[in-house]
């Protein structure tokens, strides 16, 4: 028995290689249009970066050992992972979804429900992590990375695409109109986006708004990040990455649960 | 994990689809009330009614994209609860809503279809070119279905359902809302498919279209099915060979009906909208019988239709969108 007769039927049980077709579509349409998503990807950024990072930054002053500029560069990094992941796996999704029911067509075929889950979820991985890689650009232009272990933080972008990308299509699977996305985006991802550990250590919050701000997946996500970047090693860091994986399969399973739901009537 | 393209076929014989005392259940709403039919290999099969009949919903529960309520339903001998990726492989399925993927050229579209049923790249190539070759859309092989008119699409989306060699073709209206000419096309190129000795199956409202494009067909209404046979079958007991239409304005439809009536013909007169219809009795009836001006009135003598048929069925005319 060889190893691809244990691991193919492994990852057909788990969806993976059914969502590998729907993310093989997605990147078919998303080499149809990417000079045009280019642009964004890079230029905002660098303009964070900049204003930030060396405008605010000279009013800051250094965070422990750290500027100002590279404290907040890791958790630009992850903050750009969980925005794209998030935006791909809501609005893309729910589009995709209802107004062109690709869905639909590939329910005709041997695809399942939970095929397309963990497709969609792949996918806003792969957009988190190359924005993630986009930043890591910006940034290292400006000088603020230094280790080579920044290179790590490419797959853990794409881990944290995977949370936030799962989280989204529970929203996603059970949204009675696409309107129900901004409050996601609103109430949830943009919050999270400031008090997560990005812009400011937590160390001076309340001791109740720290532990709450550790539970949510965005601070051990910047951790993670900003651990690589600074080679600030620790075993920390496998609670976190756990922490983003629970992050992934809980929701992975009740978005496929619920998009089962809503396809097959 | 692939098989064969026959592999786990309970017997070559075994028909294409049966059904048995099938019920589909949407809350209170009963889409489809205890049918019974069985489709055989080879056989070009029509679903006939109005909007909601319950074809779409019988539709959908044999394309496995809608759970059966309760009976039974096995394709090519295999249940669609426990099997139906096994199915969904060997079937292509046309769909009522337009689900061509708008970010994707026409190519695209194919190969990216292709590759949910883990089709080579190079087999999916060849036959997504073939198929659009046999459907008249090889030169908007790079275009977006956007830029395709509305009988294109619908030929790109059986393109499509062709793409993985399907021993079945599902067709849920294949032809509503297409002109008079890209209908045409549609039909003469599933005419095609038939003679390669595909099974069809499609739905339809089309009287005209059932009676062109069905070997065999079930009339169906508000879940059930009225009757079933061969079209020709179907209007010779329904409604018999011959009948004569009398176009009449609305005004005087009242009077023309009692002196019919009274004029002592053996004919049925039904009432249809701007003419009246006389279904002889006995099958024998002259126009000179009628006893009617015929500088004034329209009559034509014609042979009985589905429609005829259809309306014998129901009662009345057919329902608007519910």
């Amino acid at each position: 028995m060889t190893v691809s007769a244990v691991i193919g039927p492994a990852i057909r049980r788990a969806h993976v290689w059914g969502g590998f077709r729907l993310w093989q579509r997605n990147f078919d349409v998303s080499m149809r249009a990417w000079k045009q998503e280019l642009g964004g990807l890079f230029i905002e950024p660098f303009i964070l970066l900049v204003a930030m990072g060396f405008g605010l930054g000279a009013y800051v002053g250094e965070i422990g050992e750290l500027s100002y500029a590279e404290f907040i560069a890791p958790g630009i990094i992850a903050s750009y992972a969980m925005f794209h992941a998030s935006q791909d796996a809501t609005w893309g999704a729910y589009l995709r979804m209802e107004s062109h029911h690709i869905y639909e067509a590939m329910l005709f075929t041997p695809m399942e429900p939970a095929d397309i889950v963990v497709g969609e979820v792949m996918w806003g991985a792969t957009k988190g992590a190359v924005s993630a890689c986009a930043v890591l650009i910006a940034a290292a232009i400006f000088g603020l990375i230094q280790s080579p272990l920044a290179l790590l933080t490419i797959p853990v972008a794409f881990l944290i695409g995977l949370a936030f990308a799962s989280m989204s299509m529970v929203l996603t699977s059970t949204a009675p109109t696409i309107g129900a996305m901004s409050n996601f985006l609103t109430l949830f991802i943009l919050p999270m986006f400031y008090v997560s550990g990005t812009f400011f250590p937590l160390d001076n919050l309340p001791d109740l708004v720290q532990k709450a701000a550790w539970a949510l997946p965005l601070t051990p996500a910047a951790a993670l990040v900003r651990g690589l970047v600074t080679e600030d090693l620790s075993i920390w860091m496998l609670a976190w990455t756990a922490e983003l994986v629970a992050y992934t399969v809980i929701p992975l399973y009740l978005a496929s649960y619920f998009m089962k739901k809503r396809l097959i009537k | 994990m692939r098989q064969d393209a026959d592999g786990n076929v309970s017997s070559p014989a075994a028909p294409a689809i049966e059904a048995e005392k099938l019920v589909k259940r949407f809350g209170d709403l009963v889409a489809v009330d205890g049918v019974d039919f069985e489709i055989q290999p080879g056989e070009r099969f029509g679903f006939l009614g109005p909007n909601g009949a319950g074809k779409t919903s019988t539709m959908k529960m044999i394309a496995c994209v809608s759970p059966v309520t309760s009976g039974r339903l096995t394709v090519f001998g295999m249940d669609v609860g426990s099997r139906s990726k096994e199915i969904k492989a060997r079937i292509g399925v046309v769909s009522q809503s337009d689900s061509l993927d708008p970010d994707l050229s026409v190519l695209q579209n194919l190969m990216s279809h292709a590759r949910y049923f883990d089709l080579p790249k190079s087999v999916a190539e060849r036959r997504a070119l073939e198929g659009l070759e046999l459907f008249q859309l090889r030169d908007k092989a790079e275009n977006r279905p956007g830029e395709l008119s509305g009988g294109m699409r619908r030929r790109l989306l059986i393109v499509r359902a062709l793409i993985n060699e399907p021993r079945m073709l599902v067709l849920d209206e294949p032809t509503t809302g297409l002109d008079p000419q890209a209908r045409l096309l549609v039909w003469d190129k599933l005419s095609l498919l038939k003679s390669q000795g595909i099974t069809m199956l499609l739905t339809t409202h089309y009287m005209d279209e059932a009676s062109y494009l069905c070997d065999r067909l079930v009339m169906m209404d508000h879940g059930v099915i009225l009757d079933q046979g061969t079209p020709d079958e179907l209007v010779r007991r329904l409604v018999g060979d011959l009948v004569i239409e009398v176009r009449v304005r609305h005004d005087e439809k009242r009077g023309i009906m009692d002196a019919l009536a009274s004029s002592g013909i053996e004919a049925r007169i039904e009432d249809r909208a701007d003419s009246l219809l006389l279904y002889p009795v006995n099958g024998v009836l002259s126009i000179d019988d009628l006893g009617l001006d015929l500088d004034r009135f329209q009559v034509t003598r014609r042979h009985g239709n589905l429609e005829d048929a259809f309306l014998q069925l129901t009662g009345r005319g057919l329902r608007e969108d519910l």
